[in-house]
């Protein structure tokens, strides 16, 4: 199979994945839990699956690529902090950059440790 | 979300990952700074600006912004990106790709939703 094939199936699942968790957590108080969601839980999936090395070709450049690069947005980040900056709301673009940015490598450190440990045992 | 609106995201995801791919590929190199992600994400908040307008949940709204922008622009891969770049002994060019990415990313899209809702 060619490469962007396999690629372009596996973004349409985690596009479609990535919108059913908006759906299913929706904009609670404001705060965009769903979009923090789906980026912590896919950089610790993506840096596990970097570290541990499972995956062969196609298979990786589409789960790595494909799916979670799909899955995981910045987009939205983008705009959501914004939003909140336009609107005067610091404190809270404070501290959804914090857990975004903070969590976003603190998952991504976790998930590399988890990799390499599968590996080892 | 209608029938309609998941295959508008199911189509603009594929869109989306594929024009990442395509870009990422060319302009990505291995150990060096990821000018393909950074062009995707910049890309996808400016466009992300000027979409800001649709109405949410209308198709045209699936496809574009959870579809095609949501999945052209990645937080995994940049993340990842900034973590190997501190690994491998980088650590200017980490901070320096973290942070303009996420205060680009801002002024991308608040220059273009400023410049529609003006």
């Amino acid at each position: 199979m060619k490469e962007w094939i396999a690629v372009g199936l596996a973004g349409m699942a985690g596009a479609v994945s990535r919108t059913a968790v908006s759906q299913l957590i929706g904009h609670t108080e404001n705060f965009p839990y769903a979009t923090l969601f789906v980026n912590l839980a896919g950089s610790f999936i993506l840096c596990a699956l970097i570290a541990a090395a499972p995956l062969r070709q196609p298979w990786k450049t589409a789960v790595h690529t494909g799916f979670l690069g799909s899955f995981t947005t910045f987009s939205a980040l983008s705009a959501e902090l914004s939003s909140m900056l336009l609107s005067g709301q610091w404190g809270v673009a404070f501290l959804y950059t914090v857990l975004s940015v903070g969590g976003g490598l603190l998952s991504g450190l976790a998930g590399l440790r988890f990799g390499s440990r599968s590996v080892k045992s | 979300m209608t029938a309609l609106g998941w295959l508008c995201v199911a189509a603009g995801g594929m869109l989306g990952a594929v024009i990442r791919y395509w870009i990422t590929s060319k302009l990505n190199r291995k150990g060096g700074f990821p000018a393909g992600t950074f062009a995707v994400n910049m890309t996808g908040a400016f466009l992300a600006g000027i979409f800001s307008g649709l109405a949410a949940g209308s198709p045209a709204h699936a496809f574009i912004v959870y579809g095609i922008l949501g999945a052209l622009t990645t937080f995994s891969t940049w993340n990842s990106e900034i973590l190997i770049l501190w690994r491998d002994g980088r650590r200017a060019a980490a901070v320096f790709y973290a942070l303009s990415t996420l205060v680009l990313g801002i002024v991308f899209y608040m220059v273009s939703f400023i410049y529609v809702s003006s």
